[in-house]
């Protein structure tokens, strides 16, 4: 009875959404072009008020007044807080940027840094080099990065070589063999904690929680050398990740260089993850969130999808910054476990969903 | 056999990685405006020489002509506007609309990023209209039946406006009526603009009349060819698909196939 109910329920909203569908079908579609402009007026002051709100949020009350005359207020806001918003928004757009990507080119919508296990082999890498202390740059980048780099793009080489038989990518073998690699990777990481002296594994440690920490603008200016040619480069490819995520033979036979986009797309996502994950260590779930929301709001058009998760993300994350800042009142909560905390639900859900559609 | 031969294909050679051969030795001819059928067993490579003709697959030995030029020296996107491939299915992952899965029809025309003008909006409500589905525009591909998904696959091909169009069982999952329709959409086509068709069935009531020539394909090699009415008959198909029971009949000008339980 109850489940006849349900069944009744689940009817009636589906009636309801597809006359909802035929209204707004009503007119002519407006031009994919014109929605964007709209998705991204509507998103851009939703990024300003997330900034604001991030700026304002803090055990220390600021008002405008205090700006003028005190400078310890001045430079909480301006040394402290402003990098921090501008660390957590840039750190959001790319992981939001990479998975919408990712999902696209997978045809796989729980797809992200984090599932996928790029996170987790960044991670690992980012995690031998501390252990090791290598503080050393080579040719300017810190060691560091460049183990970052080496676990993320390592970790999306053996993701896609089990994931991938012929010209399909299996959708399940993807996601498991991403959950494999992340708990390897997270063996891993134990492994060189219990083996690395207790400063350094103290220091992984809270790393790997994830955190937004900055002081000056430096590394930002750093990051955003690399992080923007990959925004643009991963932009760049929304036409050919819109037929990708169609149908990869059917994008094939459109023109799309299916092999060279593929493997674009995994080297500019792995370095971007690389960059996100060597600062601000794996913060999971906003590349997942993020572009769903994004679909659910302006359509599934990639070059629609993509511009507004890399804005949209940079808001979420600034947003879950200030929660992580604020809630525990003085004391502060890693960033990673309120996005996990968040995230870790809504992909069950999503996978829910997804198992309802395909059965 | 050449000369105005579209699409020109000899000693084509495929495997699979670390596979037997999946076409050994295959050779075909078709000129430009023909309607070409390719038939044979299942398994015996019909979409794998599909896909060859339309460059998703690299041949390890042969050649393919296209227009006179070998298909592999032909810029990809160039080939994009004179070759549509319609698979036999598709994923559908994502909830794109209909109208935006048959746009995707049209990116080979327009720059990596440029948006669809209002003109290729039109073409592609024209290539809905062609199959039949303008109701279906505004529907997820997800929430579509299989026979409906691939209309819209025909319909993305059909707004890419190709010269040569490839298909791979387009009619395998279609109803009586869709599967008449589709296949009186391509004669019209034919007609009009001068498409040059090549199709892989296994409806061999289809074929025939109107087909100008049936490939049948065994064992990666094309065994026969000839019009439908050399092709469809008993000793043939009995020996392409090693079945004794198949019978053939002609009523009013039509072939029909059938084995016998």
């Amino acid at each position: 009875m109850i489940g006849h109910n349900i069944d009744a329920a689940r009817e009636r909203l589906k009636a309801s959404r597809s006359a909802a569908r035929k209204n707004s079908a009503g007119g002519a579609q407006p031009a994919a072009k014109k929605r964007r402009r709209r998705a991204l007026a509507i998103l851009l002051p939703v990024l300003g008020g997330a900034a604001m709100l991030g700026l304002w949020a803090g055990y220390r009350e600021i008002n405008l007044a205090m700006l003028r005359n005190d400078e310890l207020a001045r430079n909480i806001l301006f040394r402290l807080r402003l990098p921090r918003v501008v660390m957590a928004g840039i750190i959001g757009a790319t992981l939001a940027l990479v998975g919408a990507a990712l999902q696209a080119m997978f045809r796989n919508p729980l797809s992200d840094p984090f599932t996928l296990g790029v996170s987790g082999g960044g991670a690992f890498g980012a995690s031998v080099a501390i252990a090791l202390g290598w503080g050393a740059r080579v040719s300017g980048m810190p060691l560091v990065f460049l183990a970052a780099f080496a676990g993320a793009a390592g970790s999306v080489v053996i993701v896609y070589r089990i994931a991938r038989t012929g010209l399909v990518v299996l959708p399940g073998a993807l996601l498991l063999s991403g959950v494999v690699l992340n708990l390897i990777a997270s063996a891993g990481v134990l492994t060189v904690q219990y083996m690395t002296d207790p400063t350094r594994s103290l220091q992984i440690l809270r790393w790997l929680m994830g955190g937004l920490d900055a002081i000056g603008f430096g590394v930002i200016w750093r990051m955003l050398a690399f992080l923007i040619p990959g925004w643009f480069g991963l932009l760049a490819l929304s036409r050919d990740l819109q037929l990708l995520a169609v149908d990869q033979e059917t994008a094939a036979s459109l023109g799309v260089n299916v092999q060279r986009c593929e493997r674009l797309i995994y080297a500019v996502s792995s370095l971007l993850v690389a960059v996100t994950v060597s600062v601000g260590g794996a913060i999971g779930f906003v590349g997942l969130i993020v572009p769903h929301m994004v679909r659910l709001l302006f359509g599934q058009d990639l070059r629609i999808v993509l511009p507004c998760s890399l804005v949209l993300g940079a808001a979420f994350l600034i947003l879950a910054d200030a929660v992580a800042r604020t809630v525990l009142g003085q004391a502060e909560l890693p960033v990673g476990a309120v996005t996990g905390i968040l995230g870790g639900p809504f992909f069950l859900w999503l996978l829910r969903r997804e198992q309802q559609y395909s059965a | 056999m050449s000369g105005d031969a579209l699409v020109e294909a000899r000693g084509l050679r495929f495997s699979y990685a670390a596979g037997r051969p999946v076409i050994c030795g295959a050779s075909l001819a078709l000129r430009a405006g023909a309607m070409g059928a390719l038939i044979g067993p299942n398994g015996c490579g019909k979409s794998t020489l599909i896909r060859l003709l339309a460059r998703l697959l690299t041949p390890s030995l042969g050649d393919i002509q296209f227009g006179g030029m070998p298909l592999s020296s032909i810029n990809q996107r160039v080939l994009a506007k004179q070759i549509g491939y319609v698979p036999q299915t598709t994923s559908r992952t994502f909830p794109f609309t209909a109208l935006e899965v048959v746009l995707t029809g049209r990116s080979p025309h327009i720059s990596r990023f440029q948006f669809e003008s209002n003109r290729d909006v039109e073409k592609a409500r024209a290539a809905l209209e062609t199959v039949g589905i303008s109701h279906l525009a505004q529907r997820p591909v997800t929430e579509l039946s299989g026979g409906e998904g691939q209309l819209v696959s025909v319909a993305r091909a059909l707004a890419q406006e190709p010269i040569c169009l490839l298909l791979d069982e387009p009619s395998a999952s279609l109803d009586l009526k869709h599967r008449a329709g589709l296949i009186r959409t391509l004669f019209e086509l034919r007609s009009r603009t001068g498409l040059t068709v090549l199709m892989v069935t296994h409806d061999l009531s289809l074929l025939d009349p109107g087909f100008d020539i049936v490939f049948a394909l065994n064992r990666g090699t094309v065994a026969t060819r000839g019009l439908p009415s050399e092709v469809l008959c008993d000793s043939v198909l009995r020996d392409l698909y090693s079945d004794r029971h198949i019978r053939t009949r002609r009523v009013e000008g039509r072939t029909f196939v059938w084995s016998e339980v």
